[in-house]
């Protein structure tokens, strides 16, 4: 039998909205503090949080919301904002 | 429970829902208790935007799309045509909002609890119409500012809980988005359940509570600290408070960190504080009575 | 081998349920499709269909869970009727849209208000742009057939649309009739199993079914809909045609009846009345056993007027070349609608004028269409109603004036009410 092409709404792809197109601030890792205790991954909404070996940011999605620095007991995160974000790169 | 013992977040990044959402929290630890033998149903509110835009999905597990008031309804199919089909060990969830659970889709969860199927029915609850844009459902609390409510909503909260255990559920628990933990053994309690299990999770929304994004998990928590939102869970009608308050907050650092509350009188502080203080007493003396 | 049994449209259809091996069931009761959802409780709980039953709460949560089913894969019905119809509109256009191929047997009863228990077919007409294949039984026996037909149409790989086979309550509903109940294995022959080459709920190929679209790909997806809608019919004529060869009863899209002779041999008759449902039964009786009595032939021709019967079982799609290359040659055409069609003409009237617009568009005649409305809410066609429906088409005929195009129309009204009685309005006041 021919492949045949599916009709109707359906969708296979999968979304890649870069929100992180929308923030003011950013999440910034002290990695001496962190304790790698996995809870800020859990609390993010956006999972952009991973814990490999450090605490990883998928900052092309991070909408810097900010909830994971409310979360972490060690105060490993700060917010930092995209303009200075940006002058600390440049630098 | 040891940490890592969940899978992978089964929701892909990059959708478009606020900064700071309850709901993509919840989403994201439900699937990584439930796993990829899951199905999922989110109706057109806050839910719908995980299941996707044009020919973009955020689910990697199969999803649809009800109607408001009718994904109970659907679940009850879905599951009769997985057992006709021998299809034992897949779990069907629904993510819906609280207007379409406590208002338009009563009558279908209803009807399909009572029936008994195997389902898990998570509520998301932001205590509004929230994907339209911020209007009254009949879980808004006492007091609340919502477009529809602009002088604050003159009505209480529905009671969905005691609803839902006058007709037997055998298991139906409250949860809180800033008790994550306490949420994902839930779940995992609730996919035992040979037959419905409910979910409330408190899911606060910055855009309709009109607070910071970065408040969600705080405000969250001050909720269940103040007793306005105690954390229980009902098996085969047996009660069990799952995280016990020692030291109750007033609820006044809950309301103020709340634009939606600014027009809550001291006076009406004091009573929202007096009945969920004597709520969280009635709830502990049942587990009490429940363990004699 | 077949077995003889005494039915009513109901028990048929339940019968043709289990014959089709249909795996979910949702079921609410409404008068008059009740005894449909207690047949099949019955049927179920005694083992003779072993299918998942589920007792729903309402009608909309009824096709909400067929559809479910259907998502992951199962044969699913549900059946309803009136009220319960409307109730379920919202998801209607929902299964149709998601190209479930599930199957609903609808007991027409008019849509309220006012308020009756009777038949007419407002409750199917008020569907019939959702999308649905729309077939009408004239009988037990059809509603059976049509189920069966429906399935194998449905699920077609080249269709996976739903299906309403409707039948008109109490008058084949409650019925009984002598009914052939083909064998399962005769069945399992006509009916493949449910299709699974389609967008599913099935953890081992994850995909998101529904969701949310935007203008770029809304109009695509609906030509898509379109295009399987009028593969429907090819498929459809196939499908009736095989029932034909394999239990001995042929369905067509569109079927002509002519009394005396073979239609293929005497076509076209003067004058055609084109209906659905048991109406169609009456006329065909009423012809047959010449009931009618005898009409001048049009035009002065010497002899009785011709009359003949073109019975439209499928109205969805709308078998508009069919109907157009039958009517092409007769003069007078009477369509006698079972449902008001409020603010415009009567719906089946406008299918039939709209399929011969294009005979002008051609150069060719176009026999003159005259428009019946009648059987509303239950009340009975009787062949007294038939009689008047011709003597208005041939009196429309006779008066009418011979146009450019050859449309003739007739200076009575477009819609005629046959069976109106002139009744004094109640008073105001007891």
């Amino acid at each position: 039998m021919a492949t045949q092409v599916w009709e109707g709404p359906f969708a296979l792809r999968l979304a890649r909205t870069r929100t992180g197109t929308w923030r003011h601030e950013r999440p910034v890792v002290d990695e001496q503090r962190c304790r790698r205790c996995g809870i800020c991954p859990r609390y993010c909404p956006s999972g952009v949080l991973s814990l490999g070996e450090t605490l990883q940011v998928d900052y092309e999605y991070c909408k810097g919301c900010g909830i994971c620095v409310t979360v972490c007991p060690f105060e490993a995160l700060r917010m930092v904002s995209e303009t200075e974000a940006a002058a600390g790169a440049a630098g | 429970m040891p940490r890592g013992a969940y899978g992978p977040d089964l929701v892909s990044p990059g959708l478009t829902t606020c900064e700071g959402c309850a709901m993509e929290i919840v989403a994201r630890a439900m699937t990584r208790v439930l796993g990829p033998r899951t199905i999922v149903l989110t109706p057109p509110g806050c839910s719908a935007i995980l299941t996707g835009f044009g020919t973009e999905t955020g689910w990697k597990i199969p999803a649809f799309q009800s109607n408001l008031e009718n994904a109970a309804a659907y679940m009850s199919g879905i599951r009769a045509g997985l057992d006709a089909l021998g299809k034992d060990d897949v779990a069907v969830v629904t993510l819906a909002g609280d207007g379409g659970t406590v208002d338009i889709g009563l009558q279908a969860l209803s009807g399909a609890v009572e029936r008994g199927h195997r389902f898990i029915y998570i509520c998301y609850d932001n205590e509004a119409y929230m994907n339209t844009g911020i209007q009254r459902s009949g879980a808004t609390p006492l007091g609340a500012w919502t477009t529809t409510t602009p002088g604050g909503k003159r009505q209480h909260k529905k009671d969905i809980i005691a609803m839902l255990m006058a007709q037997g559920i055998p298991y139906i628990a409250t949860a809180s988005a800033g008790y994550i933990e306490d949420f994902m053994r839930k779940l995992e309690r609730a996919r035992q359940v040979d037959g419905p299990a409910y979910i409330h999770v408190h899911s606060p929304c910055p855009t309709g509570w009109r607070m910071p994004a970065c408040d969600t998990v705080r405000v969250a928590r001050l909720a269940v600290e103040s007793l306005l939102w105690p954390l229980y869970e009902v098996v085969e009608g047996r009660l069990r408070v799952t995280v016990k308050v020692k030291e109750p907050k007033p609820v006044q650092a809950y309301l103020e960190a709340q634009g939606r509350f600014r027009g809550v009188s001291p006076e009406d502080a004091q009573r929202m504080q007096e009945r969920a203080v004597r709520h969280y007493r009635r709830l502990l003396a049942q587990e009490q009575e429940g363990e004699a | 081998m077949p077995t003889v049994k005494a039915l009513d449209g109901n028990a048929a259809v339940a019968e043709a349920v289990r014959l089709a091996r249909v795996q979910v069931i949702a079921a609410y009761p409404i008068t008059p499709q009740t005894p449909i959802v207690e047949h099949l409780a019955t049927a179920v709980e005694s083992g003779r269909l072993p299918a998942r039953y589920i007792p729903v709460e309402s009608e909309h949560s009824a096709l909400s869970a067929v559809a479910g089913a259907s998502l992951v894969g199962a044969r699913a019905f549900t059946a309803t009727a009136g009220a319960g119809l409307a109730l379920m509109h919202e998801i209607v256009g929902v299964v149709a849209g998601t190209r479930l191929p599930v199957v609903m047997a609808v007991t027409n009863r008019a849509l309220p208000s006012p308020w009756t228990l009777q038949t007419d077919h407002s409750d199917t007409m008020a569907e019939r742009d959702q999308g649905w294949i729309q077939l009408y039984a004239e009988s037990a026996q059809e509603a059976l057939d049509l189920i069966l037909v429906g399935y194998r149409t449905g699920e077609d790989p080249r269709v996976l649309l739903p299906v309403m086979v409707a039948l008109d309550g109490f008058f084949v509903s409650h019925t009984v009739e002598r009914v052939e109940v083909p064998d399962p294995e005769q069945v399992d022959a006509y009916l493949p199993p449910p299709p699974t080459n389609r967008p599913l709920l099935d953890p081992d190929h994850p995909v998101t079914i529904n969701q949310l679209t935007s203008p770029d790909i809304f109009t695509e997806i609906k030509w898509q809909h379109r295009e399987a809608l009028q593969r429907a019919l090819g498929v459809l004529a196939e499908a009736g045609e095989a029932y034909g060869r394999h239990f001995g009863r042929r369905y067509a899209p569109v079927e002509p009846y002519l009394p005396d002779t073979s239609a293929a041999e005497g076509w076209p008759p003067d004058v055609a009345i084109v209906t659905m449902g048991s109406m169609a039964g009456t006329v065909r009786q009423a012809l047959r056993d010449g009931l009618l009595g005898e009409f001048a032939a049009p035009g002065g021709r010497p002899g009785p007027a011709r009359v003949g019967l073109v019975k439209v079982t499928c109205f969805r799609p709308f078998p508009a070349e069919a109907l157009r290359e039958l009517l092409a040659g007769v003069q007078a055409v009477a369509v006698v609608d079972r449902s008001a069609g409020l603010g415009s003409q009567a719906p089946l009237a406008m299918e039939v004028k709209a399929a011969l617009y294009d005979l002008a568009a051609q150069g060719r005649r176009v026999p003159l269409v005259q428009g019946f409305v009648a059987g509303l809410g239950g009340r009975d066609f009787t062949v007294e109603t038939l009689r008047r429906v011709v003597e208005t088409t041939l009196g429309q005929l006779a008066n009418a004036r011979a146009g450019g195009s050859g449309l003739a129309a007739g200076p009575g009204p477009t819609t005629s009410w046959p069976d109106l009685k002139l009744v004094a309005a109640q008073p105001a006041r007891p």
